[in-house]
């Protein structure tokens, strides 16, 4: 038998590590492994496959603690050996493995019998995502003591580039926080970066539809009537909210954009 | 690319971990550099950096820092990633390391990555694609990089010699400087039932830009390299007669796992300080 060459031989191992799942690469390495006592061949393999899947498992319970948690320590272990089957690698980083975990959740059995799994995935990636953003470049500090109301109505808002907004079918906020007795509840719920944490905040329809307007770009005139928010002291305090948590970066005052 | 031997003062440190950066950022520490994982700090996706930099500026502020990356995957069969190489050279511009490093292994194939530390065969094969590769890497980056020997648990039937000669082979083809870790050869010698101190013996000592210590787990009829003990007496005992056959070389603690109080991890580095103080006094009183 020749020896393998690299590229044969890596093939073969990565096979290996990862499961031995599929067809097994040809030719064959398994005889250019020793084996030396006290420890068999396969169970020095059986070190790497098990690291691998381990590293992996450690990483996106890290990112997906609930999910984990409600999923169960041995299903939970499956679920990923099947996810990175599905979805290998492609990242230097181990903060890019769960990028594709809410998708492969929808479209897992699991998703029968916990159905706001793959919701509660998607809030838990945002939280990493949001993490994970850059901020915007730093900008000189705005004066917004004197602005006449009518340059306020026809200002436009910059959203922190890491601010995402989900309107879910399930209460996924409370489920992550550990509510039991889940019943399907639409929520609304901000993610978003303040600092070096990732905050969230649950919202009404009317505060979601205001944010996401804007976010796509409104005017804040524009966007207050298409929400159907009309209670001022509710909208003020939002604004004053979202200004605090830099939610809302700054405002472009020019008269240019499109409603 | 001349060794550059600015490194050789950095004195003794640690790996810099999420769970201590409050402590180490706060106050300062008894610890004269820090090491980071490189890609800790890349942005996600095509993003070249991410957000923590900022921990990262912070750090470098207060101490010098090493970039010891997991992911480089010099080995591979796969062509170098272009990506990869453009986040480190941005992470370089950004934090002006002390140290750029990386480990002797492969890590995936077919663009996918296992994240894992694998070993590669002995061969001269393996030695001209992984040698060509550094030299690449180097003149890419404009630096001279550092690759560590991994721990390993199997052996290739078809390696061509021992683990220090591929090395040493590597590390001359491509004129780069060594990560000598100790935990790491101490767990291989055990595993496949070399003399730890013919491989020390065996490699560059000049070409040894830094040391990494770290802790084991005891399997019985095997090690693994876990990073979650304090460093064992053995390795302690292998590391003050690599000191002694190199002098002096920027020294690390890696704890990566069950990590303890920052004082614990403080504490090991310190051992490391006191032993090749004592090897130095030892070796200066020696008729």
């Amino acid at each position: 038998m020749s020896k393998p060459s690299l590229l044969e031989l890596q093939r073969w191992l990565a096979w290996k590590v990862a499961g031995a799942k599929g067809p097994e690469p040809q030719p064959s390495c398994a005889p250019f492994v020793l084996d030396q006592a006290p420890v068999s061949r396969d169970e020095r393999l059986e070190i790497y496959s098990h690291a691998f899947l381990a590293r992996i498992v450690e990483n996106l319970q890290a990112d997906f603690e609930a999910v984990a948690r409600l999923a169960g320590h041995e299903r939970f272990w499956r679920l990923v050996d099947d996810y990175i089957t599905a979805f290998p690698s492609n990242s230097a980083s181990v903060n890019d493995l769960g990028k594709n975990f809410p998708a492969f959740l929808l479209l897992n059995e699991i998703s029968g019998e916990l159905p706001f799994l793959h919701e509660l995935a998607t809030f838990e990636w945002s939280l990493c995502e949001a993490l994970h953003t850059n901020p915007p470049p730093v900008a000189p500090p705005q004066d917004l003591s004197e602005i006449p109301e009518s340059v306020w109505l026809n200002a436009r808002a910059e959203i922190d580039p890491s601010v995402r907004l989900f309107n879910f079918e399930w209460p996924v906020h409370e489920i992550w926080k550990g509510s039991t007795g889940t019943e399907s509840r639409r929520s609304y719920v901000l993610v978003f970066r303040d600092g070096d944490k990732a905050r969230f905040e649950n919202l009404t329809k009317g505060e979601f539809a205001l944010l996401r307007l804007l976010q796509n770009g409104a005017s804040i005139e524009a966007a207050l009537e298409q929400s159907g928010l009309e209670d001022a002291k509710t909208v003020n305090e939002a604004f004053a909210r979202w200004m605090k948590y830099r939610v809302l970066n700054r405002f472009d005052f020019s008269t240019e954009g499109c409603d | 690319m001349a060794l550059d031997t600015s490194t050789k003062n950095l004195g003794f440190g640690a790996g810099f971990r999420q769970r201590h950066k409050d402590r180490i950022l706060s106050a300062p520490t008894r610890l004269d550099w820090f090491e980071v994982i490189s890609e800790n700090y890349f942005g996600l996706g095509e993003t070249l950096l991410g957000p923590s930099l900022q921990t990262l500026s912070k750090l470098r502020e207060r101490y010098p820092i090493a970039l010891h990356g997991v992911s480089l995957s010099i080995g591979s069969s796969d062509p170098l990633n272009p990506l990869y190489l453009k986040k480190l050279k941005a992470l370089i511009a950004a934090a002006e390391p002390a140290i750029v490093s990386d480990h002797l292994c492969w890590t995936g194939l077919n663009g996918h990555n296992l994240h894992d530390l694998l070993p590669l065969p002995y061969t001269e094969e393996a030695i001209r694609h992984v040698s060509e590769r550094i030299l690449r890497v180097q003149d890419e980056l404009g630096r001279r990089i550092l690759i560590e020997n991994v721990s390993s648990y199997l052996t290739y039937a078809h390696s061509e010699m021992a683990e220090w000669e591929f090395i040493s082979e590597v590390a001359e083809r491509a004129d780069c400087g060594l990560l000598l870790d100790i935990n790491n050869i101490f767990v291989s010698s055990f595993n496949h039932g070399f003399d730890p101190l013919e491989y020390l013996e065996g490699v560059p000592l000049k070409r040894v830009g830094q040391i990494h210590l770290a802790g084991h787990t005891d399997e019985g009829t095997h090690l693994i390299d876990t990073h979650d003990h304090p460093v064992p007496d053995p390795v302690w005992t292998l590391y003050e007669a690599a000191s002694r056959l190199i002098g002096p070389v920027p020294t690390m603690v890696e704890w990566d796992a069950s990590i303890p109080e920052f004082e614990v991890l403080e504490a090991e580095a310190l051992k490391a300080k006191s032993l090749v103080q004592k090897a130095r006094h030892e070796q200066a009183v020696a008729p």
